[in-house]
Order: C-alpha cells, then sequence, then structure tokens
C-alpha cells in the first residue's frame, strides 16, 4: 500500500483533556469551499494507515489492555521459568515448620504441610494456565465451526445443531462436569476437557447469533449482488466481523475456565495432590483461614488478577479491531 | 396482457441504441410465504403481481410508492436477489431468469444495486480500498497494480480521494459512504443500476451532491438507472419516465412531466398532492388530498380495484372489476375505470374529474 | 409578536403574559473522548401560545437534544444543561428537581417522538398506556382514566376507539400508532407539545393525515407546538415561526414568510436553494447543493461555524478565537441572524 504515515493529531486519538471544559475546535484551514464532501472525515480520520499497524496502533493506546497484556506476558514467563524462579522445592515437605509466616526465609510462608507457599504458586501457574487453554481449547474446536455452519446454513441443518446444543445446555454445568468426569476419570486434562465441552454450546451459540445477525447486513446482500461465491463471502465478511465478539468471549471463557479448574479441584475432581493448580490451593488454603490466612490470599491474588487480565485484554482487543464505532 | 407497456409509445423511452432496451422485465411476479403462527400454516404474499420495466440505457426510471408497496421487491427480483416466480428478465436481450451458479455471477457484473442504508451496506471491518475492489477481484484478474490503479480511478470518479482508500467505513458521513457505494457499484462498467433509496437518508445538501454525481456518471457511461425512492420531487428531478406501484402492482406510469402535471391515476394525484412544497404561500394555498387509512394488508388485498378502499372518486364498478391498463394522453397507462367508465376520461388527467366529496378539511377519521 | 433578544441575558424575570416558554442562552454539552464537547450553543427562543415554532437544521445539528432538553430529558451522564435557562410561564425548569419535573412532563409540556414504535411499549395495550399517562397527573380512578383514554383516541381520528384502545401498539399500523403517540401526549391538555419529526418515519400520505391533524389540534385547541423537523416543506406547510439552526447554533429565527421569500442567513438561503423543486431533469440540469457537510461537534470552525461551505465566506467570517461566539444580529421585524456579512449580501428564496 502506498502510505506515508505522517504523525497524526486528530479526533481519532482522544486528545488528552479529560474532563476539560472548553471544547477543542480544530480551525479550519480552508475558508474556501472546496466543493467535496470531505470535512468530516478529515476531522475525524487520522491518517492512513494498513489493517494491521492501523490495529497495533490503537491497541497500543489502550493502557489497561497493555497492561494486562504485559501481566499475562509476565505470569506465562513465570510459568516457564518457573523452576529457576522457585526458591525451594514446591513439593518437599517439612513438618517442622508449617504454616509460617511470610518473610523471613519463606517469602509468602508456609502451608500445612510445611512447604514453601511462593514456590508452589510459582510451579502451580503451569498447571492453572495450561488448563485454562485445554478447556478453551476444547470449546472453541467443537463450538466455533458448527455454529458457523448452523448459522450460515441456516433450515435443517441448523435446527439438528441447535437440538443438541439446548441439550447440553439443558443440563446444570457442575452436574455435567462431574458426570463428564467421572466417565473420564478424575485428572486435570478431562476435567478441563469438561469444562471445554460447557463451554462449546456457549460458544457455538454465539458465533451462531452472530452469523445470523451480520447475514442480514445490508454488505452481505451487496456482495452477494456483485457475483461474491459464498465461501468468499464467509472469510471476508462473516468471520471477520464474528471474529470480534469471539475474541472477547475467548477472554472470557478463559478467565471462567481458571475459576471452574478451582472449583472443580476444590471438589476433588481436577488437580490430584501432590500436585497443585493455584484453585487447588486456595481450596487448601481455606481450611485455615482463621490461623493462617495468607495461605488462602496468596495463591487467590493471581487467580483474580488473570481473570481481569483477560477481560481487559479482550475488551481492549475488541476496541482495537477496525469495526465501526457508532455515533449517536 | 403482459404487452401493456407497448401499447403507447413513450416519448422518453426507445431513444437508446438500436439494441433495445437495457432492461426488459416482464410479467414479473414475486410471491412470499409468510409464516402465520404455528399451526395456521402459510399465507402468500404477492408482492409483487405481474410488473413490467423497460429502461433504455441513459434513462432513468423512476419507481415510487408508498411502504410496503413492493418497489425493493422488484428492483431485487430483477437483479435476482430473489428469485421471481415468473416472469422474464433481459438485460441487454440475454434473458437472465433461469440461469444458476458461475452464469448467474457472471451477468452480475452487468447489474449493480446500490442500497438505502448508507451505515450497512459497506462491510465495516473492510477497509475503503478492500470494498471498492471486491467486484474486482471477483471478476477480473488484475495484478496488484492494475487493480490499485483502478480503485484509484473510481475513488475519483465519485470525487473523493485516494487518500481515503486505506480508511474504514465508520469514518466517513453518509454522503461519502454513498459515494462509496456508488464507486464499488460502477467498478464492472454495469449496464444497469438499480438504486434502491439510495439518497433517502441523506441531508438534502449532501442529497443533491449524491444526485448530482449520479446523473453525471449515468451520462459518462450510458447506463440505465432504475431509481426507487418515495421522495416525489427527487425522483422528478432525477427520472425520464416514473412508475408508481401500489400494493404490487403498477398503477400509472409514463414520462415524468405528464404523470407530474396530468396524472392519471387518483392515487398518483394523491400521493403528488401530499408532498409539502417548500413555499408557504403555494403551500398553504393549494388542496391536500388525504387519502383515508393506510394501504391494505398484502396477504388479503381489496377485490377489484386494490385502490378502492381509499379512492376518493370509488365507483360501484371499483369494488367488482379490476381495472385494465388505460393509455393515457401524453404516454404511459394507468389502471383506472375512470377512463372508461363515470367522467369517462378516456386517458385525460383525474384533475379535470370532479372529486365527489372533497376531502382536506378537518381531521380524516377514515381507518 | 416577541422576539427573544438573543445571546443578552434578560435581567427582567417576568416574561410577558403570553409566553409560555422562554429559552435562554442554553448550551449543552456531553461527555466525549475529548472531554465535554458542546452541542448546542446560545440557542434563545421563545413561545406563545397557539404558536407553531418549527426547528429545523440538518441531521446533527442539536434539534433533538435542543427538544429533550426542555422536557428535562438529557441523558446524563453523559449530557448535560451547562448554561442557560428554560422557563415554562417563569417557572425555571434548568436546575428543577426531577421530581418537579415530572410533575410537570406530560401535564404542561408533552413530547411527541419520531419512533412510535420505540415509545410505546409493546408490552401493554395502548388505552391503557394513555390512560397510565393520565393517573400519574390526576388523581382519578381507573375507570375515568380509562374513559380519557378512550376520549383521546377519538379525538385524534382513531375509529372505534373504545375497541382499539384495547389493541397492543403492533396491532397499529404506523400512522395509527402515530396517532396513539399523539394521543398520549394530549391526554392531559399540555400547554406546549414538543414533536420531535413526527412524521419522518412516515409515508407521504400518512404523513399528511398527521399533518392534517396538528393542525388541527393547534387551530382548535390552542396548542403551542414546536415542530422538529429537516424538511422545509413541513415547515412551510404547518409552522408561524422558525428557528434554523446549524452545528449546535441558531443561524436564523423569523417569521414563515420571511424565512422562505426573504432569508436572512446564507445557510437557509441555501437549504431552500437545495429543495428539490417539482422541476424535472429537462428543465434544470444540476440540483444546488451545499459543498462538503456538516461539521461534527469537537470540530466546529473558528468565526463564523458556515464559513467553510458558505459561497460568501470573506476574511472577517473567519476571525476570531477558539470559543468565540458571532452574535445573533437582530433584524427588521424580529428576524434576526448570525451572519457578519448580512448588510452586504443579496441572498435569494424560495423564488
Ligand atoms: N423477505 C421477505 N419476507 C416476507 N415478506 C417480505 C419480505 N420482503 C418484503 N416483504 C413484504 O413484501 C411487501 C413489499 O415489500 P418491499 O420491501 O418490496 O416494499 P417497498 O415498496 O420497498 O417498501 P419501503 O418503501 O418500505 O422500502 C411488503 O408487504 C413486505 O412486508
Ligand atoms: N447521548 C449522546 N452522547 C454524545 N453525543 C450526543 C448524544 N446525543 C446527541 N449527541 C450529539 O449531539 C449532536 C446533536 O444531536 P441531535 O440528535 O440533537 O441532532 P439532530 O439535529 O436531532 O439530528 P437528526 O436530524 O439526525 O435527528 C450530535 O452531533 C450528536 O452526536
Ligand atoms: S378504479 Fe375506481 S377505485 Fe380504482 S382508482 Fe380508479 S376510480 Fe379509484
Ligand atoms: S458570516 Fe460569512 S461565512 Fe458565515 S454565513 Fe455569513 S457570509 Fe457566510
Ligand atoms: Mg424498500
Ligand atoms: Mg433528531
Amino acid at each position: 500500500m502506498s502510505q506515508q504515515i505522517p504523525e497524526d493529531g486528530q479526533a481519532q486519538d482522544p486528545t488528552s483533556a479529560p474532563g476539560g471544559e472548553a471544547p477543542s475546535r480544530t480551525v479550519d484551514p480552508a475558508p474556501a469551499p472546496a466543493g467535496e464532501g470531505t470535512q468530516t472525515a478529515e476531522a475525524l480520520a487520522g491518517p492512513s494507515l494498513s489493517a494491521r499497524k492501523r490495529f497495533l496502533r490503537r491497541f497500543r493506546k489502550q493502557w489497561p489492555a497493555m497492561i494486562a497484556l504485559v501481566y499475562l506476558v509476565l505470569v506465562t514467563l513465570a510459568a516457564v521459568l518457573a523452576p529457576v524462579l522457585a526458591t525451594h522445592d514446591p513439593l518437599s515437605q517439612n513438618l517442622g515448620n508449617v504454616l509460617a509466616q511470610p518473610g523471613g526465609e519463606h517469602l509468602l510462608g508456609t502451608d500445612d504441610l510445611g512447604r514453601d507457599l511462593y514456590s508452589r504458586i510459582v510451579f502451580a501457574s503451569r498447571v492453572s494456565l495450561l488448563a485454562a487453554v485445554q478447556a478453551v481449547g476444547v470449546g472453541v474446536a467443537i463450538g466455533v465451526i458448527p455454529g458457523l455452519i448452523a448459522g450460515y446454513s441456516g433450515k435443517k441443518l441448523d435446527a439438528i445443531i441447535m437440538r443438541i446444543t439446548d441439550a447440553v445446555m439443558s443440563f446444570p454445568p457442575l452436574i455435567l462436569a462431574i458426570a463428564i468426569v467421572g466417565v473420564l476419570g478424575p485428572n486435570l486434562t478431562n476435567a478441563m476437557i469438561a469444562v471445554g465441552i460447557i463451554f462449546a454450546p456457549r460458544f457455538l451459540r454465539l458465533v451462531r447469533g452472530t452469523v445470523l445477525a451480520v447475514r442480514q447486513e445490508t454488505f452481505i446482500e451487496a456482495s452477494l449482488s456483485i457475483g461474491t461465491p459464498v465461501r468468499r463471502i464467509l472469510r471476508m465478511h462473516v468471520l471477520p466481523n464474528v471474529l470480534s465478539p469471539l475474541i472477547v468471549q475467548i477472554s472470557l471463557a478463559t478467565a471462567l475456565a481458571m475459576l471452574a479448574e478451582a472449583s472443580l479441584s476444590f471438589l476433588g475432581l481436577g488437580v490430584q495432590p501432590p500436585q497443585a493448580s493455584w484453585g487447588s490451593m486456595v481450596e487448601r488454603g481455606f481450611r485455615h483461614t482463621a490461623s493462617a490466612p495468607w495461605l488462602t490470599v496468596f495463591p487467590g491474588l493471581p487467580i483474580a488478577m488473570t481473570v481481569l487480565a483477560f477481560n481487559v485484554l479482550g475488551d481492549g482487543i475488541r476496541d482495537s479491531i477496525g469495526r465501526e464505532v457508532r455515533r449517536g | 396482457m403482459s404487452d401493456w407497456t407497448h401499447s403507447t409509445p413513450d416519448p422518453g423511452a426507445g431513444a437508446g441504441g438500436a439494441g433495445g432496451p437495457t432492461l426488459d422485465a416482464r410479467d414479473l411476479r414475486v410471491t412470499f410465504q409468510l409464516k402465520r403462527g404455528m399451526f395456521r400454516g402459510r399465507v402468500p404474499l404477492h408482492a409483487v403481481r405481474s410488473v413490467d420495466l423497460e429502461i433504455d440505457a441513459g434513462e432513468t426510471l423512476g419507481l415510487v410508492g408508498e411502504s410496503g408497496s413492493g418497489k425493493s421487491t422488484a428492483g431485487r427480483a430483477i437483479l435476482r436477489l430473489l428469485e421471481p416466480d415468473e416472469g422474464s428478465i433481459r438485460i441487454d436481450g440475454q434473458e437472465i431468469t433461469g440461469l444458476k451458479g458461475n452464469e448467474l455471477r457472471r451477468v452480475r457484473r452487468k447489474m449493480q444495486m446500490v442500497f438505502q442504508d448508507p451505515y450497512s451496506s459497506l462491510d465495516p471491518s473492510m477497509m475503503i480500498a478492500e470494498s471498492i475492489g471486491e467486484p474486482l477481484d471477483v471478476h477480473e484478474d488484475l495484478t496488484a497494480s492494475q487493480r490499485r490503479e483502478r480503485v484509484g480511478e473510481l475513488i475519483e470518479l465519485v470525487k473523493l480521494s485516494r487518500g481515503h482508500l486505506s480508511r474504514y467505513p465508520y469514518e466517513f458521513s453518509g454522503g461519502q459512504r454513498q459515494r462509496v457505494a456508488l464507486a464499488r457499484a460502477i467498478a464492472l462498467n454495469p449496464r444497469l443500476l438499480v438504486l434502491d433509496e439510495a439518497v433517502s437518508a441523506l441531508d438534502v445538501s449532501t442529497q443533491n451532491q449524491v444526485i448530482n454525481l449520479l446523473e453525471e456518471i449515468q451520462q459518462e457511461f450510458d447506463m440505465a438507472y432504475l431509481f426507487i425512492a418515495h421522495d416525489l420531487s427527487v425522483v422528478r428531478h432525477i427520472s425520464q419516465r416514473v412508475a408508481v406501484m401500489y400494493l404490487g402492482q403498477i398503477a400509472e406510469h409514463g414520462p415524468t412531466e405528464r404523470l407530474f402535471e396530468r396524472p392519471g391515476h387518483p392515487y398518483t394525484e394523491a400521493l403528488l398532492s401530499a408532498v409539502p412544497l417548500p413555499d408557504p404561500d403555494v403551500q398553504r394555498s393549494r388542496e391536500r388530498i388525504v387519502l383515508p387509512g393506510d394501504i391494505p394488508d398484502p396477504t388479503n388485498p381489496p377485490t377489484g380495484c386494490m385502490f378502492h378502499t381509499r379512492c376518493p372518486y370509488v365507483m360501484d364498478v371499483c369494488k367488482e372489476v379490476e381495472p385494465e391498463p388505460y393509455p393515457m394522453q401524453g404516454g404511459g397507462v394507468a389502471r383506472c375505470h375512470l377512463h372508461t367508465d363515470g367522467p369517462k376520461l378516456g386517458g385525460g388527467s383525474v384533475r379535470d374529474a370532479e372529486r365527489p366529496t372533497p376531502s382536506g378539511a378537518g381531521i380524516s377519521t377514515g381507518f | 409578536m416577541t422576539t427573544p433578544e438573543a445571546s443578552t441575558a434578560q435581567s427582567g424575570p417576568v416574561p410577558p403574559a403570553d409566553r409560555l416558554l422562554d429559552v435562554e442562552g442554553l448550551e449543552i454539552q456531553f461527555v466525549t473522548d475529548l472531554g465535554w464537547t458542546t452541542v448546542v450553543e446560545d440557542v434563545s427562543f421563545s413561545l406563545s401560545a397557539g404558536e407553531t415554532l418549527g426547528l429545523v437544521g440538518e441531521s446533527g445539528s442539536g434539534k433533538t437534544v435542543t427538544s429533550l432538553s426542555l422536557m428535562g430529558l438529557i441523558p446524563s451522564p453523559p449530557g448535560r444543561v451547562s448554561k442557560g435557562s428554560i422557563r415554562l410561564e417563569g417557572r425555571e425548569l434548568v436546575g428543577m428537581s426531577q421530581r418537579k419535573l415530572n410533575a410537570i412532563r406530560g401535564e404542561e409540556i408533552a413530547m411527541i417522538f419520531q419512533e412510535p414504535m420505540t415509545s410505546l411499549n409493546p408490552a401493554f395495550k395502548v388505552g391503557d398506556q394513555i390512560a397510565e399517562t393520565y393517573r400519574r397527573h390526576r388523581r382519578v380512578s381507573r375507570k375515568e382514566a380509562a374513559r380519557q383514554a378512550v376520549r383521546v383516541l377519538d379525538k385524534v381520528g382513531i375509529p372505534n376507539a373504545e375497541r382499539r384502545a384495547r389493541s397492543y401498539p403492533h396491532e397499529f399500523s404506523g400512522g395509527m400508532r402515530q396517532r396513539a403517540m399523539i394521543a398520549m401526549a394530549l391526554v392531559c391538555d399540555p400547554k406546549v407539545v414538543v414533536a420531535d419529526e413526527p412524521t419522518t418515519a412516515l409515508d407521504v400520505t400518512i404523513q399528511a393525515q398527521v399533518l392534517e391533524l396538528m393542525g388541527w389540534m393547534r387551530d382548535e385547541l390552542d396548542m403551542a407546538l414546536i415542530f422538529v423537523t429537516h424538511d422545509l416543506g413541513v415547515v412551510a406547510d404547518i409552522c408561524d415561526r422558525v428557528v434554523v439552526m446549524y452545528a449546535g447554533q441558531i443561524v436564523e429565527e423569523a417569521s414563515i414568510r420571511d424565512l422562505y421569500y426573504q432569508p436572512q442567513h446564507p445557510y437557509s438561503s441555501a437549504l431552500l436553494a437545495a429543495m428539490p423543486q417539482q422541476v424535472s431533469r429537462t428543465q434544470s440540469t444540476e440540483l444546488a447543493s451545499i459543498p462538503g457537510s456538516p461539521p461534527a461537534p469537537g470540530t466546529f470552525p473558528v468565526g463564523c461555524r458556515f464559513h467553510p461551505r458558505c459561497e460568501y465566506a470573506r476574511d472577517k467570517c473567519t476571525q476570531g478565537e477558539i470559543g468565540d461566539l458571532i452574535r445573533l444580529r437582530e433584524l427588521s421585524n424580529g428576524q434576526t441572524s448570525r451572519c457578519v456579512r448580512v448588510d452586504e449580501i443579496e441572498l435569494q428564496g424560495a423564488r
């Protein structure tokens, strides 16, 4: 593309002045009527940019999303580098030093078996993140494609797919998870497959619903009217427009998966001791809330922050995609 | 019966090339099957009933009528965006009903559409350059630089600048988007452009810019326009001929001047009188025919003349017998018994007939 | 006829007896990415009993926001009335508590919205909704309120009002819904009715019915009407006086005939010229159009806000600082104009 990237400075970027009283007015340098209806766009639009550059530029302006991204990168790094970052063996018990206070030799104290809490949290991040990725991966894998098909094909196929979806959704999620884990056997991967299966209908519904809405849009008919083949319409018009709500849903689901992992582990259906996830640590610490509250707080904190980070990141990505922002 | 557009030679028609009209649609019919509740089965809705339309190269036919009269349905059926139940559609002599798959996709380049809502007819996730270039991608094998050059030409043709190409639709005003939609529609040099309320969503000042542009482009490329609108003033300005639809039928059609000055159908007369003119003295001194009620339920249209439930001139015969198209003095036809019955206007204007119950006084209560 | 002294704060608190509504120096802001953005500024007008005032302007000029402010209905957040006063028979509405406003809304000043489907609740019967409005203001029995609902439905020309009052909104056609909206506005016999584009979504034939009805309201019920529209044909039909808005400001106020036959602002004149007259293509080659498009709030040009599109623009039109206002000037017989060159230029009206 032939575009220079002049430094911009127009309305598109929130140019400071939060709460400033005076509305900023761009001075129009050309009093002569040009004969073209270009003023509005000139005033509203920044310079010309390719789609990706434009996305990155917008994304970088979303500082909450940037912070969330940095945080998630750090957590992932921590998971990868766990053996290096840990100060103790996460599994070695020391019954002579149980429930030690934070500080001193054990940065965050020790648990009821005298294991170093900090090291356990660092190692648990591997389990928690992997669990979330597994669950969302399963959900997307079995939810998105059928959703696209159901939404675009309509009629019979749609009816069949939606019948199955409704059946799955009519089970209470926890019961369904217990049932699936009961069949597959209690370990973390199976628990996360169960969570993924619970997510799948939600992805499917979202995708189907969005496709149905997008299909109604005039631009689909406009594209059909120029003779565009259906496959190209799905790829060029439907998918990009499904993407942004899907991304939000994925970030939300990732957060939910971590919470679900915590509850399933709480019920003994997820990660098996002596292995730990953040969720299972919270559960274990819960027995000592009165005497050693840090056992709940410290592993709970990364859960809360990671959940928050995924949400903020999803919103940031959505807002940065070149989608219409309807005004007025 | 399907031949009635030919019954009188229109001064505006036939002026085009020797190869016949660009669009020649005959006896077009479109029916929707409406679901009525859970167990009550389906009801047919005849949205378009036997419509004939003919447009020459370089000519604009205006299509007007109330909401729900079937204008868009007719336009979309002509472009085969809807499947007509019956009828023939010829573009430059080529019959396009019955075409399927790749053949149909290939003729689509000859006929394009501009939609009403400039906010939804462009894909919000696509850059303007991609939107305008899409028809080229689909139909032509251009190199990247040829494509860029062509897209650049197109955007300049609609009086925007190349700098706009790498922007997104949300950065444009309604008028600008409509120009982008127009650039995209003319990318393949179509023979026929269907403009469905293409300027209705725009403000007057912007609307006129787009209309002027449309006229300029038509002259340059000798395209045929089907201009669908409910704003009669705009239609009068842009069209050489006008067709008035009511409940899926063409109630009257003819050369613009004749139709506006000497309407032959009571519905046309009422529509014209209902448009408020931007001149207080003229507007307040002129008589307004206030039609009672709304357009009837299209699934259950009135018998006889479909307009008889609202017509100020209604006669007994109107409730029983469906009027046939009658040739008008000055061109075109009207479907109304007044020409053969009652005052026997014989192709003259309804304005010459005496209206039995003068309306326009007090408030009408004729729902 | 009295006309407001624009942009000069009136000190006399008592308005002339026949003035129902007095709007003075109104300024409305919305929070946007850029902070508080002024969307309506220095708007002053007044309304007397039995008078119909037209509020015209293109999309985004601030017509709806202005009319909402008269009802105390500016959504807050994100909006606020940041300056000015709105007096209904001498009582100040700006800053009035919601409770007091609720007592006035519907009772003394009522509004008709553009989209009848979104302003009638689809879940309730039309008659019940109107009766409910009535009971909010008058202590009467349900039965009496229902009777009142039927009375107004009948008044606005709905046949079989008694039976139709028991219908749901979706059972009404577009024209009937708009009539029902009008009935709801009329049920308490308000003194002022604000109608925001009441006919824009309607077909010309239905528009003709509604215009007929509103003309009757003004003549027979002696109601004061504010009629918001962008259609100069509709204005010519129904209004006595007109306020023309551009980019959040009033650029001209005039009696109906003055505006159409001797406009005193280039924007009004350009709008009139741009109306597609009922003239065919053979008679006129090109439609007059105003170059460019209206500026969005936050991007208003310095000096005269119309100058980038004005064919009469000169250096003096573009002078000033950000935030400076060109004053609305009073001309003869109550006409006002916000053009600095109004004395130097000759403007064309409708023929
Ligand atoms: N997809 C559809 N399914 C069922 N009925 C339809 C469909 N599209 C249109 N109709 C019906 O067909 C009739 C004609 O509709 P159409 O949209 O062609 O009217 P129109 O003249 O274009 O009106 P408008 O001015 O509101 O656009 C209407 O009664 C409408 O309800
Ligand atoms: N809730 C809101 N938040 C932010 N800005 C708003 C809001 N409501 C209105 N505005 C802005 O105020 C300006 C005036 O809007 P308004 O709706 O009054 O215009 P209008 O003259 O009624 O236009 P139209 O003819 O399109 O109805 C617009 O630029 C709009 O963007
Ligand atoms: S045929 Fe009869 S009812 Fe129909 S338009 Fe003519 S006069 Fe009216
Ligand atoms: S002040 Fe100047 S720019 Fe503004 S309307 Fe008057 S002549 Fe035109
Ligand atoms: Mg339509
Ligand atoms: Mg509005």
